[in-house]
């Protein structure tokens, strides 16, 4: 084969995944910024170029700020403690214990579930006086909180539910991770006198840390990404207290129907999210592996 | 005092005994070798001793202490591992002084003990690389220099040699030997290879199944083997064992179950095998290796194959037919029941 027919013949093998990616992945995404510089066009009135103005108004808009907040505290709350969670869990899982399948497999459960369907069962627990938590509360004579609708508890309240939602998958990772380090380590350092305490801090832990900043990197992106709970669970309210990025694209999108609005949000979320991408692949690249 | 006592200690998983009712006893300051082929306890027997397996039966001492059930550190024993166990995102430094860090040792001392240890092990200028980026040979001193570190009277080592390569084998093993005299430590030392253990041990207790077969000094073992198995696991080649027939206080080459206390076996070392002109041990040349300082011959006699070390380059073609002869205080018997018998006053008609 000639240099010239090489290459012809690696383009046409590249061609399916191209045109996959550019068709629904990378012209979108130029279409997008395209819409969220022009105005929304209306039959009556066609859509004109009107420059950075929508990324002014987004400085000034409330509900974005507040949105852009929340999600800063969801991806707080819910990734550390996943993650820490997570390890917990996938040493316990890791021991040999009677049972210790079924126990992998309850903690997996969670991830197993749609996000929907999850969310439907942590409304049931959330609902004031009548769910489960209230009437566990209530055997302690405390009850009547409104865990969904009251401003200043709804965000903690989705965020122990995403929680709980993300951790058995991340437990998996771990889990994979504990069983590749040699169980001599450990009987080497019980000789030397370590407690499990420092055992864990001074060898476990540095030997998982590749696998924690994947899982930081991937818990990350999904609290950004994460909407569907809203849908069934608060709509972003009450008075946009549980309002998070992804959800007010939708709502302004598809409630308010200003579409360039819409598309201006999306590209900061877009902006974040590679953000977030090139950090995960600068970390990789630098390798903070133990290796 | 001995240094480390087993006493009737077995270990079992469910049904399987991976160490069955044995005893042993170590003198301080010896180096021990625990031999024997693969899978019969000598792994177990070490963790034993080091607290990483719970006997079922028996007790474990050390210096006198009952130490059945106490934890590993608290048992004063440092313990060098097969794969060398150390801790990847560690340096060299950091290995060597994970133990004493962790018991709190204080800083200058620490830093005395690791010159100290990285000098006896060579590792000096190494003090500051993963072990990645160090050869087997190497890792393989860092794992004995966390060991010595420690000071523990006490080294366990679990076939420490068995990842280099045989030249390396060979220093190390000199090594070690000369480290063990030097420090005056009590080492047991775990092997399945028997040139290892008579190069380098003071005793050898020799493993099968679960159970000490014999103990003694390389010598003993391999001068005085008590039972077949000992005297087919020591010596390269090992020692020819072949059956006989007892008629009366005369032996019978292998006629087979025919005289009534028949079946005995009886063991021939290869170097103390001679050729016959006339009478003697008929045989006929399978083949032969020359392997410089002497040639190995392995003859068929009967159904048993047996070999024949003789001096120099000595030419013998296959299916030549030879006559095998030895001194009668050169042969081993072993009766039915597998057991040594000396002075049983049987000889073949042609021995003097
Ligand atoms: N955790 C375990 N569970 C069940 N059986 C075991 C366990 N550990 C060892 N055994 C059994 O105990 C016996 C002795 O094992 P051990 O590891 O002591 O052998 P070894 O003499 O060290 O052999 P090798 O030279 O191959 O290392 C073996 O038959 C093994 O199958
Ligand atoms: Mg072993």
């Amino acid at each position: 084969m000639t240099p010239r027919m090489a290459n012809v013949y690696g383009w046409l093998l590249l061609m399916p995944a191209a045109i996959l990616l550019i068709a629904f992945t990378h012209w979108p995404t130029v279409a997008t910024l395209i819409s969220s510089v022009y105005s929304p066009g209306t039959p009556v009135r066609p859509a004109r170029f009107i420059g950075l103005d929508n990324y002014r108004l987004l400085v000034d808009d409330p509900v974005f700020i507040q949105a852009a907040l929340n999600n800063l505290w969801f991806a707080i709350g819910t990734v550390v403690p996943s993650i820490a969670l997570a390890i917990l869990m996938a040493i316990w899982v890791n021991e040999n214990i009677p049972g210790r399948g079924l126990l992998r497999l309850a903690y997996f459960t969670p991830t197993i579930l749609p996000m929907v369907a999850a969310a439907n069962i942590w409304l049931f627990f959330y609902t004031p006086d009548i769910g489960l938590i209230d009437q566990v509360l209530a055997l302690f004579g405390s009850s009547g909180r409104n865990w969904l609708g009251d401003p200043d508890l709804v965000l903690p309240s989705l965020i122990v539910m995403t929680i709980w939602k993300e951790a058995g998958f991340f437990m998996i990772f771990y889990l994979a991770a504990l069983q590749s380090i040699p169980p001599e380590l450990r009987e080497a350092a019980m000789l030397e006198g370590a407690s499990r305490w420092s055992f864990f801090w001074k060898v476990t832990f540095p030997l998982l840390m590749p696998t924690t900043l994947f899982v930081l990197v991937n818990a990350l992106l999904n609290s950004f990404k994460l909407v569907d709970h809203l849908f069934i669970l608060t709509k972003g309210g009450p008075n946009n207290a549980s309002n998070l990025l992804l959800y007010y694209i939708y709502e302004t999108a598809f409630s308010f129907f200003d579409t360039s609005y819409a598309a201006t949000i999306t590209m900061v979320l877009l902006v974040l999210l590679a953000l977030l991408a090139l950090a995960k692949f600068w970390l990789f690249e630098k390798r903070v592996h133990y290796q | 005092m001995s240094r480390i006592a087993l006493e009737n200690v077995t270990c079992a998983w469910g049904e399987t005994k991976g160490v069955d009712d044995v005893s042993l006893s170590v003198e301080p300051g010896t180096f021990v070798v625990l031999l024997g082929p693969s899978g019969c306890g000598k792994s177990t027997t070490l963790r034993l001793i080091a607290g990483l397996e719970t006997a079922r039966d028996g007790v474990i001492s050390i210096d006198g202490c009952d130490v059945t059930d106490a934890p590993p550190a608290a048992r004063g024993v440092s313990m060098v591992f097969q794969n060398y166990a150390l801790f990847p995102h560690l340096n060299v430094t950091e290995n060597i002084l994970f133990g004493l860090k962790v018991r709190r040792v204080a800083k200058g001392e620490r830093a005395e003990r690791l010159a100290w240890a990285a000098d006896l092990t060579g590792l000096t200028d190494f003090l500051q690389r993963k072990p990645r980026q160090l050869s087997g040979g190497q890792r393989q001193r860092v794992a004995l220099a966390r060991a010595i570190v420690a000071q523990h009277p006490v080294c366990l080592m679990d076939e420490p040699l068995s990842n280099l390569d045989a030249k390396l084998r060979q220093t190390m093993r000199a090594e070690l030997r000369a480290l063990q005299q030097r420090l005056g430590l009590t080492v047991v030392y775990v092997t399945h290879d028997q040139i290892e253990a008579m190069a380098m041990a003071d005793r050898v207790f020799l493993m099968n199944g679960g159970k000490v077969e014999q103990y003694g000094t390389p010598e003993d073992l391999y001068a005085r083997p008590q039972t077949p198995f000992v005297a087919r696991f020591i010596g390269t080649p090992p020692m020819n064992l072949i059956p006989v027939d007892v008629a009366g206080g005369a032996l019978e080459p292998g006629t087979q179950g025919q005289a009534e206390s028949g079946d005995w076996l009886v063991g021939v070392r290869p170097e103390d095998l001679t050729l016959a002109d006339d009478d003697g041990l008929p045989a006929e040349v399978e083949a032969s290796e020359y392997h410089g300082a002497d040639t190995v011959v392995a003859a068929r006699c009967g159904e048993a194959l047996v070999h024949v070390r003789l001096p120099r380059l000595t030419r013998m073609a296959p299916g030549e037919r030879i006559r095998l002869r030895w001194r009668a205080e050169d042969m081993h018997l072993f009766d039915k029941a597998n057991t040594r018998r000396d002075g049983a006053g049987v000889r073949f008609s042609w021995m003097q």
